[in-house]
């Protein structure tokens, strides 16, 4: 049975606002329950049958699926009667982009390949240290016994509220009617006192229990550890009172726990000489504030090595101040060296921090190809001194002592969903599983070594972080090299959505690179949040569909951060009174030519100009300018 | 289309085609005591392969109109245009002998010349000028928006000034266009597009005569210059001393308003050199083809 029809609002039997006021769920309601679409519609009368359903009755037979986990989804379920089993796949595929072959896609990719060879770098499942998209493969080597659902608990809620494709498959036990209903109505059961309170506490508890299935760090868990960690963790978002402004913890303070991120995007930043500098940005599924698990002195794990002469000059530990130079007395000593001062530079441990000084060379002392004073000192920084050049390069790791204070500050980019698992709760788990332990020490040395990047690659960061790229999971992208600006694109895509195209060839740039206005088929989108009538969502794909029963109420627009969502005046109807009428507004944004083979404007460009890509994997170094 | 590696394997097939043709053609000529002639067997197939590549590469616009089809990328339609035309002179060449022949072969001649010079041309300029522009013009905009973007740069400058000095009676196009456009705002759902203006001065302020006069005399004309004109944008040095230091934001965004419209303008005139060899080489190329059909007729009938 479909759970979801397609063109007019959910199917199924519909239940007025008095009807489901008789429901035993929402009788210990503290507050009276509203329906937010019905009142926002206004266009039925409170016991008619609406035109566009958010909440409808179904009955299942036993062994009937009522949602499958990977299906993509708007809809959040409650069991009114009788029982359902909810159990994780063993594995579930990453999600396709509609419309696209698998000749198809093997085209793009060799496209990619002659322009970035970043591009090849990482597919779309194949992901980053630490992280797990939402759209990821996933797979379980130990899946978790299914859970017994009864009357009365919520199910779905995740897809509802994030987006995300279906973490469960939930088969009916018997026969059994479930309520299905649309994001406005879940608001509404949220907003209701003990209802709300409910949903939270469901919401919470599968969220939190389905991240933890998903991370390589706790898949050793046993059932019984598992229960009793997601009964110790915590789920914060931006509202919180644990977070303060935003932000999850500020560099300085003092490590109480680590932090799984659910959904949003956290950005790890850094106090330097000239600012704060981004370290990194993370996406759903990254493990981060592993402090704990680091050494308890990141600035003396720091070691200098000589690139340019490694037969001639060992390398050394950066613990405490050492000067490089032609004297003997140096720590690093060049004897005979051309080019370099007999007291060259220093390098000065200030607190935590490594300081590369010039100590009045002659010719002057380089970092990364710039002459300098003074400067800090990150890893893989590359210093010049005369003929000599030294790297800067982290030691390996000892994951018994950590620092007791925050190295990093955590913030959200947009709304957050994290969850928190306390230094205790981290020891007890320490203590009865000792390979969760190892585990968690690797990770956290793969996450550590993925945020230390060299200054070039800040850049890059700095940029993607700029343009909000780090949420794009597909973007127009535009090679201003390459376009000889015909707008071919932008008429192909006119061509295949009725005379209006869906994007504009404007924006920001990246380098030589244009970021279209158009959608970006974001892991995190803004625009679906607050839909009353649930008509923009994914069907079962990552693009993102509106609805042929929108209201045209502009909310979609006014939220995409980016405007890629137009609004489009329809075709006046003919008009039945002599009065002026109001235009009728529908939304529009890039289904990524859905029933096509590829996007149209990408197939149509003579000047192979315009591609669709990851642009936090597509975009390199070289880009930035 | 940018000339990259990707177009190697197409150039060193295009090569070779050309080179086993020349060598064709030196064979065939030295071994003929009257000379190459187009009506003789290697001649005609000369010919024939020349208007093939010549058709192959008129189809490029017919696949344009066809925008939804899944017939091949237009990419690779580009390189076929691109490298057949390219092939078709050697092979029109051999097949005309290098003599012009009577009056409609010569015509054919120069008309085919025409074409394939503008085509040489076009590929040129794509090499060149949207790397120029992309340079040059920063704050660029899609060609079809630029008069758009120009009268709002017009109503933007007016709304900056009119927030120190109030409205101005010499201005009434601009306050109509302001007037008209809060109308188009109440027309649209929610916050959709809705741009916020500031409000104009009640009074002028203290000294605001002196960006009165600024305006209506340096900055306004220039807005309202012929389009296509990048001109010298006005100099906004001895405003910014004179200026008190709450004008400092209009004063900026003046300023910024009068840079786009300069690199609005810089877009146009790139924009018409990247596409003007089009208003030739499309329209003589089908008249080519006409031309061609006609010499084919003549020949194979006399």
């Amino acid at each position: 049975m479909a759970t979801e029809q397609h063109t007019d609002g959910l199917a199924g039997e519909w239940l007025s606002r008095d009807a489901l006021a008789q429901i035993d769920f929402f009788k210990g309601s503290k507050r009276p329950f509203t329906i937010k679409l019905n009142s926002n519609l206004g266009v039925v009368p409170e016991q008619t049958e609406p035109g566009i359903k958010a909440v409808v009755k179904r009955h299942y037979q036993k062994g009937d699926v009522i949602c499958k986990a990977g299906d993509f989804g708007s809809t959040a379920f409650l069991l009114l009667e009788g029982s359902a089993v909810a159990s994780l796949p063993s594995q579930m595929l990453p999600a396709v982009i509609a419309g696209r072959s698998a000749r198809t896609g093997a085209w793009l990719r060799g496209l990619f390949q002659r322009r970035s060879s970043a591009a090849v770098r990482q597919a779309v499942h194949d992901i980053d240290v630490g992280e797990v998209s939402p759209y990821a493969v996933v797979t379980c080597a130990n899946p978790p016994q299914p859970v017994a659902l009864r009357a009365g608990d919520f199910f779905g809620i995740d897809t509802c509220i994030n987006f995300y494709p279906r973490d469960l498959t939930v088969e009916a036990a018997e026969p059994c009617v479930v309520l299905e209903m649309l994001r406005s109505v879940l608001d509404s059961i949220r907003d209701a006192g003990d209802g709300g309170e409910r949903v939270e506490h469901a919401y919470r508890q599968s969220a939190m229990r389905t991240q933890f299935y998903r991370h390589t760090m706790f898949r050793d868990l046993s059932a019984a550890e598992m229960d009793w960690l997601v009964s110790q963790s915590e789920l914060l978002t931006p509202g919180s009172d644990a977070v303060t402004n935003d932000t999850l913890f500020g560099e300085g303070a003092e490590v109480d726990g680590i932090y799984l991120l659910r959904a949003g995007t956290i950005k790890l930043s850094q106090r330097r000489a000239g600012g704060d500098a981004t370290l990194t940005y993370l996406g759903s599924g990254t493990l981060f504030g592993l402090e704990e698990m680091l050494p308890r002195q990141r600035a003396a794990q720091l070691r200098l090595v000589c690139v340019s002469h490694p037969q001639e000059v060992a390398s050394v530990a950066l613990g405490t101040s050492i000067t490089v130079g032609r004297a003997q007395t140096c720590e690093v000593p060049l004897v005979g060296s051309r080019g370099v001062s007999r007291k060259h530079c220093r390098i000065e441990q200030r607190g935590d921090e490594m300081y590369l000084v010039d100590l009045g060379s002659l010719n002057g002392t380089l970092l990364n190809g710039e002459l300098i004073q003074e400067v800090l000192l990150t890893t893989g920084d590359l210093i010049g001194v005369g003929d000599f050049t030294f790297r800067i390069d982290p030691v390996s790791i000892d994951p018994k002592q950590g620092p007791r204070a925050r190295l990093t500050t955590a913030s959200g980019l947009d709304s957050f969903e994290v969850i928190k698992i306390s230094s205790a709760t981290l020891r007890e788990l320490g203590k009865s599983n000792t390979r969760f332990l190892a585990t968690a020490s690797s990770v956290a040395q793969a996450v550590d070594a993925a945020i230390q990047r060299p200054a070039a690659e800040q850049a890059l960061v700095d940029e993607v972080v700029e343009l909000n790229l780090y949420n794009s999971q597909n973007t127009l992208l535009i090679d201003l090299d390459r376009c000889t600006r015909c707008d071919q694109c932008v008429r192909a895509c006119a061509t295949a959505h009725d005379g209006v195209a869906r994007f504009t060839r404007d924006g920001p740039r990246f380098g030589n690179y244009l970021v279209t206005l158009a959608c970006r088929s974001c892991s995190d989108p803004k625009c679906m949040v607050g839909c009353p009538v649930g008509s923009i969502r994914r069907r079962e794909s990552l693009e993102i569909h509106i609805e042929d029963w929108c209201i045209g109420c502009g909310r979609c627009a006014n939220n995409c951060p980016f405007g890629n969502i137009n609004m489009v005046e329809l075709a006046a109807s003919p008009a039945k009174s002599p009065e002026p009428q109001a235009p009728a507004w529908k939304a529009t944004v890039c289904d990524l030519c859905a029933g096509y083979e590829g996007p149209s404007c990408v197939y149509a460009c003579p000047h192979d100009a315009a591609i669709r890509v990851n642009p936090s994997r597509f975009l390199t170094i070289g880009d930035v300018k | 289309m940018l000339l990259t590696s990707d177009h190697t394997r197409w150039a060193v097939a295009t090569s070779l085609a050309a080179v086993v043709a020349a060598a064709a053609y030196t064979v065939y000529a030295t071994s003929t005591p009257y000379g190459p002639s187009g009506g003789s067997w290697p001649g005609l197939c000369f010919g024939i392969a020349g208007t093939a590549c010549m058709l192959s590469a008129v189809f490029l616009s017919a696949r344009k109109k066809f925008l939804l089809w899944r017939i091949g990328s237009a990419q690779r339609w580009m390189k076929l245009h691109v490298w057949l035309g390219l092939l078709a002179i050697p092979l029109i060449l051999f097949h005309a002998g290098f003599s012009l022949g009577g009056p409609l072969t010569t015509w054919l001649m120069v008309m085919f010349a025409i074409v394939s010079l503008s085509g040489i041309y076009g590929l040129a300029v794509q090499q060149v000028i949207p790397r120029v522009m992309t340079l040059r013009v920063p704050m660029e905009t899609p060609r079809s928006q630029i008069d758009h973007l120009s009268a709002s740069l017009i109503v933007d400058a007016y709304e900056q000034v009119a927030s120190v000095t109030g409205h101005l009676p010499e201005a009434a196009g601009e306050q109509a266009a302001l007037a008209e456009e809060e109308k188009r705002n109440a027309l649209r759902p929610g916050d959709w597009k809705q741009v916020r203006r500031l409000i104009p001065a009640m009074s002028p302020a203290e000294g605001s005569d002196t960006l009165r006069n600024f305006y209506l005399d340096t900055i306004r004309p220039y807005l309202h210059r012929k389009a296509f004109k990048p001109g010298v944008p006005p100099d906004f040095a001895r405003l910014r001393f004179d200026a008190p230091g709450e004008w400092r934001a209009p004063v900026d965004r003046l300023a910024e308003i009068c840079e786009e419209s300069r690199q609005l303008a810089v877009q146009a005139r790139l924009h018409s050199w990247l596409h003007s060899w089009l208003l030739m080489h499309a329209p003589l190329s089908f008249a080519l083809l006409v031309l061609v059909a006609v010499h084919v007729y003549m020949a194979l009938h006399y």
